[in-house]
């Protein structure tokens, strides 16, 4: 329906169609996956009883951060004109890592420093080949994605181990309900934020994703900017598995395998082009939690949670195709 | 005779050149793109570069933008030869460069393009962590663009790949002007233009050249050419084959050059 309005738009120069043409090619996308996200709210607040507690907001915050700090990483990546497949596996490693660590007594603080080093290092690894080799992203990710996963496989003894309750600080609650991990991922939300749009690390990740060229030609030292995006990618993989071990109090070699796609999705429904260039937090922040709310809602109306996936991976390509059709409408106009 | 021509220009130069090309060659594998070229461009220059496709003038351009430097011979600015490579120096050099295929980043606006790589910020410590000064840059472009009457809707707030070619050109040769205090290179700046956005370029161009402005033009079209050059240099395999005043030769002659009819 969509569609065949578009279509007409566009063949007949009716000027009384003129105005609805530029409104839709104005309205950033990210607008638009807030009022289905708004839709979406809606319609389980009806549907699902529960769904609109504070309880139950809790719940879907506190869930959706895990995916929101490695999403954050995923889209400075997605930004600069690459993205991040080894999510998935960096979160299980730093997991499992800090499992270990703690267990061993290792201090809290002092077993979070090493996993993100560790995340540190896999995102050298990514800058070393994708930015500086200049070796697909693709392949690259695909590739330290299963060598992460499986080290935290090996590591685990493909058991799942348990985290000390002392050592859950992240997991556990500050101000009534909400954990310490919410607070902070609400801050680097605002960090990461004022970064894109503020500074100057901020502006040339933007400028390398849109034309690497001319970021080269201006003196940008592309290789700089586009490894600080894998490189925090990956640094934020490992805290958001710390994070989710911290609320488990468990890790093993498969948790969090889904966040790669669900990061991706987040981001690409948030606004940003896998071409570069595009992107930003607050529709990231909306992808977040469109994906989580659905999740929630669904669970609670207790459909099975592959029918969870299905629906996770529709509502992605609906906003994709609805991108495309916005582009082209932009095109034209 | 085409001695001639050479030395007659270089003749009339008495001060220093602003910028001298003296026998400079550049290789591309065995490729000669460039082959002894020298020349001297004087303040307030507006040198038309011509010549068939592949006959060196994008690589004549790239090499005074620092693209890459030079396989032999020199290049001096003012007198002292200077590395002009990487583009930052030739910018720092005072040498600007409106790039053939337009080196603007297509989902920023106006405004955000004038300071691509230059951006102007608040703070101390690393360039990276300082925060922009966005309301600065903002009104500095806008005031640029004023100045030059170029008017360009929502250049505040509209990325430029939802601008016309036109637009988009204009913006990308008042940022160089903006920064250009010496040179200004134009690769084929109205080749993708229509014959309204070509002439409002060429206004531009001549603006341009009103103030004082040095310009090296490369293009195919010599009407344009002839529109606001004051000088014409054709190239010819690599090897520049005349430098003539445009008021002392005729396009029929420019042509004849070319093609090699004439040499
Ligand atoms: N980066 C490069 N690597 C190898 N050869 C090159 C390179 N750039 C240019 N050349 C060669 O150098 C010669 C001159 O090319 P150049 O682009 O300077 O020509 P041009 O005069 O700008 O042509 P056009 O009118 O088509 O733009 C050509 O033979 C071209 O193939
Ligand atoms: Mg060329």
């Amino acid at each position: 329906m969509t569609n065949a309005q578009e279509q007409k738009t566009i063949g007949t120069p009716a000027p009384t169609s003129a105005p609805t043409r530029s409104f839709l090619a104005r309205l950033p996308a990210a607008a638009i996956v807030g009022i289905f996200l708004v839709i979406v709210i809606v319609l389980f607040s009806t549907s699902a009883s529960g769904f609109l507690t504070l309880n139950n907001v809790t719940t879907i915050i506190s869930a959706a951060s895990v995916i929101m700090i490695a999403a954050l990483g995923q889209l400075l990546v997605v930004i600069s004109g690459g993205f991040d497949l080894s999510v998935g596996g960096v979160i299980p490693l730093a997991a499992v890592l800090f499992s270990v660590l703690t267990t061993r007594g290792w201090p809290t603080a002092g077993a979070l420093f090493a996993c993100l080093l560790v995340g540190a290092v896999v995102g050298l690894i990514h800058t070393f080949f994708i930015v500086y080799l200049k070796v697909n992203p693709l392949i690259t990710t695909l590739a330290t994605l299963s060598v992460t996963g499986g080290i935290a496989f090996i590591a685990s003894n493909g058991q799942t181990l348990s985290v000390p309750a002392a050592a859950g600080i992240l997991g556990d609650q500050v101000v009534g309900t909400l954990p310490w991990h919410v607070l902070l991922m609400v801050l680097l939300v605002v960090l990461m934020h004022f970064v894109l749009q503020h500074s100057i690390l901020g502006r040339r990740i933007y400028m390398i994703g849109g034309n690497p060229e001319a970021a080269r030609i201006a003196g940008v030292r592309v290789i700089v900017i586009g490894g600080s995006a894998y490189v925090l990618s990956a640094v934020f993989a490992s805290f958001a598995g710390v994070v989710l071990a911290s609320q488990l109090l468990a890790a093993s070699g498969t948790m969090g395998s889904q966040i790669t796609l669900q990061s991706l999705a987040a981001v690409v429904l948030g606004g940003a082009a896998l071409t570069g260039g595009r992107g930003s937090v607050p529709g990231a922040v909306i992808g977040v939690l469109l994906l989580g709310v659905i999740a929630n809602g669904m669970t609670i109306l207790l459909i099975p949670s592959f029918y969870q996936q299905v629906v996770s991976g529709v509502v992605l390509l609906a906003a994709v195709t609805f991108s495309r059709l916005q582009e082209r409408a932009k095109r034209v106009a | 005779m085409q001695d001639d021509t050479i030395t007659t220009i270089a003749g009339d130069t008495t001060t220093t050149a602003l910028v001298r090309l003296d026998r400079v060659s550049k290789l591309f594998g065995g490729v000669h793109a460039l082959e002894d070229v020298s020349f001297e461009l004087s303040k307030g220059d507006v040198v038309g570069l011509v010549g068939d496709n592949g006959a060196g003038k994008s690589t004549l351009v790239k090499m005074l933008s620092g693209v890459f430097g030079p396989t032999s011979g020199s290049i001096l600015i003012e007198g002292e030869p200077q590395t002009l490579t990487p583009p930052a120096r030739a910018q720092k050099h005072g040498i600007e460069t409106v790039y053939q295929d337009l080196a603007l980043v297509s989902s920023f606006t106006v405004a955000e393009n004038f300071f691509v790589g230059r951006e102007r910020s608040w703070g101390r410590g690393p360039r990276l962590f300082q925060i922009m000064n966005r309301r600065s840059m903002t009104s500095t472009a806008a005031s640029a663009l004023e100045d030059l009457n170029i008017t360009i809707p929502h250049l505040k707030s509209r990325p430029v790949e939802r601008m016309s070619g036109g637009q988009r050109q204009m913006a990308a040769i008042a940022r160089g002007a903006f920064w250009s205090e010496r040179l200004l290179l134009l690769d084929e700046p109205t080749a993708a233009l229509g014959v309204r956005e070509s002439h409002e370029v060429l206004e531009l161009v001549r603006a341009l050249s009103a103030r004082g402005l040095t310009m090296l033009m490369v293009t195919h079209n010599l009407e344009h050419l002839w529109s606001v050059c004051n000088r014409v240099i054709v190239m010819r395999r690599g090897k520049k084959v005349a430098d003539l005043r445009s008021a002392d030769t005729t396009m029929d002659e420019v042509v004849a050059y070319i093609t090699g009819a004439k040499s």
